[in-house]
């Protein structure tokens, strides 16, 4: 699961927030977002 | 407050306030002066105690008695009581409350003098009270030191003697890892077990308030005034001990020796032990993630302006939002989050037929220092323990173990079947 940018973006103005530059922000949420690629492995989805 | 060889500084109170040895005025002047000398930033905000006590005296003389009677507690920043800003550790919040929550009303009840409300994570969104907006606690058995969290505040007031009690809330290990970092008890109950009304919610479907305080006994008590259950007494002689193969790989060497210190005790009751497989534990995270952040988003939605939300709320909060923003516009994520949880579940109703309760470190380390690498993976995974039991809505007891690094505190965490609290307080009493 990868974020972009553009994305970003758009779930920034879905959380009523004011943070499109804010590049820490969009790190570390993607980091976050890519984290739940786990629940696959658990799901048996892994081959997918 | 000396308690000689009674550990329920909670019952002493009430013996010393009904027999008019002491006042609960007298007793509440005393924590507030420790309060106001205190330097650790436990307490966002102090109530008016000494009005609450003066109160409670004078029902007591006219024959008032309640389990709590004059006993000084504290609540967590994130349930409300009338009159005070409920924060939640954040900016954004001003406004005050104009209703007790629900377990404010049972404390009253019971009462106890609710002296403050304690420092948290910004919205209990993380496990070392850093996300604050009223900044860091200090653990108090190490002030270089994080207390945990979020309900790091209510631990570390607990271990530094600013209260008797405290109230926090755990939905993914909020309670137990606290506990763990600051050398007390706290216990995470059953799932819906204590009125969770009133209280601001980070995810509804996880979360639980429950007790921290210095001993099991008083945990034992401040349980049962707050679920209105009496706790019969366990026999835990013989009980059968899962221990948990997926959890092995996560052990260092201090929590190893919770472990043996488990075996240690457990045996010399007569417990036997069995291995036992949680094979998705280790996805209790990012199923965690998915389904708590969703519920977070949505409860956070109404609150402040957009430029409002962007100047004050901390940068974990707007991350765990968007978090949920993202999952609630990907459905299956939800939906594959769901039913990992569910494995969660029956993998634990597995486990519980082949032994009656599970003992785990609660945390994989002690507490880590301000300026460690949040990076580390005993940091990042400070949860590791606590979040499985939490997703399956079980019962969960942290009771200090042994010391680890640098002679400081590490808990065992005691889960067991829904509803099977008195069980947990049987066996962490072996542990004190």
């Amino acid at each position: 699961m990868l974020m972009t940018r553009q994305e970003f973006e758009s779930l920034i103005i879905k959380a009523n927030l004011n943070d499109a530059d804010n590049d820490e922000l969009f790190a570390i949420t993607a980091q976050a977002i890519a984290s739940l690629e786990t629940l696959k492995l658990y799901d048996g989805e892994s081959n997918e | 407050m000396n308690n000689g060889d009674n550990n329920n500084s909670l019952e002493l109170t009430r013996e010393l306030v009904k027999s008019g040895a002491r006042s609960a005025e007298q007793i509440a002047s005393e924590y507030l002066g420790r309060i106001n000398a205190s330097g650790d930033n436990c307490f966002i905000s102090v109530l008016d105690a000494m009005a609450q006590a003066r109160d409670i005296d004078d029902k007591a003389r006219s024959g008032f008695d309640g389990k709590l009677l004059g006993a000084v507690v504290a609540i967590k920043d994130n349930m409300r009581y009338i009159g005070s800003v409920t924060t939640c550790g954040s900016a954004i919040l001003t406004d005050k409350d104009t209703e007790d929550c629900e377990v404010v009303k049972r404390l009253k009840a019971a009462g106890a003098v609710i002296v403050g409300k304690t420092n948290m994570d910004e919205f209990a969104m993380g496990s070392s009270n850093a996300t604050s907006a009223y900044g860091n606690v200090l653990n108090p058995l190490d002030r270089t030191r994080v207390p945990g969290g979020s309900s790091g505040g209510s631990a570390a007031a607990v271990a530094s003697g600013l209260c008797m009690a405290a109230l926090g809330s755990d939905t993914g290990g909020s309670i137990r890892q606290p506990a763990s970092y600051c050398g007390v008890v706290g216990l995470k109950p059953t799932l819906g077990s204590i009125d969770g009304s009133g209280m601001y919610a980070l995810s509804q479907d996880m979360d639980q308030i429950g007790p921290i305080t210095k001993t099991v006994d008083e945990n034992r008590l401040m349980f049962e005034v707050l679920s209105g259950k009496a706790m019969e007494k366990a026999e835990v002689k013989g009980l059968t001990v899962g221990l948990v193969r997926e959890f092995e790989h996560w052990y260092t060497e201090d929590t190893k020796r919770v472990i043996q210190r488990a075996k240690e005790v457990l045996s010399s009751i007569g417990c036997r032990f069995v291995e036992v497989s949680l094979p998705s534990a280790d996805a209790a995270f990012a199923t965690y993630r998915a389904l708590g952040n969703t519920q977070s988003a949505n409860n956070l939605r109404n609150i402040g302006t957009a430029q409002e939300r962007t100047d004050k709320l901390g940068i974990e909060v707007k991350k765990r939002i968007l978090i949920g923003e993202y999952v609630l516009a990907h459905p299956e994520i939800a939906e594959r989050a769901k039913r990992v949880k569910n494995k969660i579940i029956s993998e634990f109703a597995k486990a519980f037929n082949l032994c009656d309760i599970i003992v785990s470190p609660s945390a994989p380390s002690v507490a880590f220092k301000f300026t460690d690498d949040r990076n580390n993976k005993e940091i990042v995974y400070s949860d590791i323990f606590t979040q499985p039991p939490s997703i399956a809505g079980l019962p969960a007891l942290s009771v200090p173990c042994v010391k680890g690094e640098s002679g400081l505190p590490i808990g065992v965490q005691l889960v067991g079947k829904k509803n099977a609290e008195n069980v947990l307080f049987e066996i962490g009493k072996l542990f004190e």
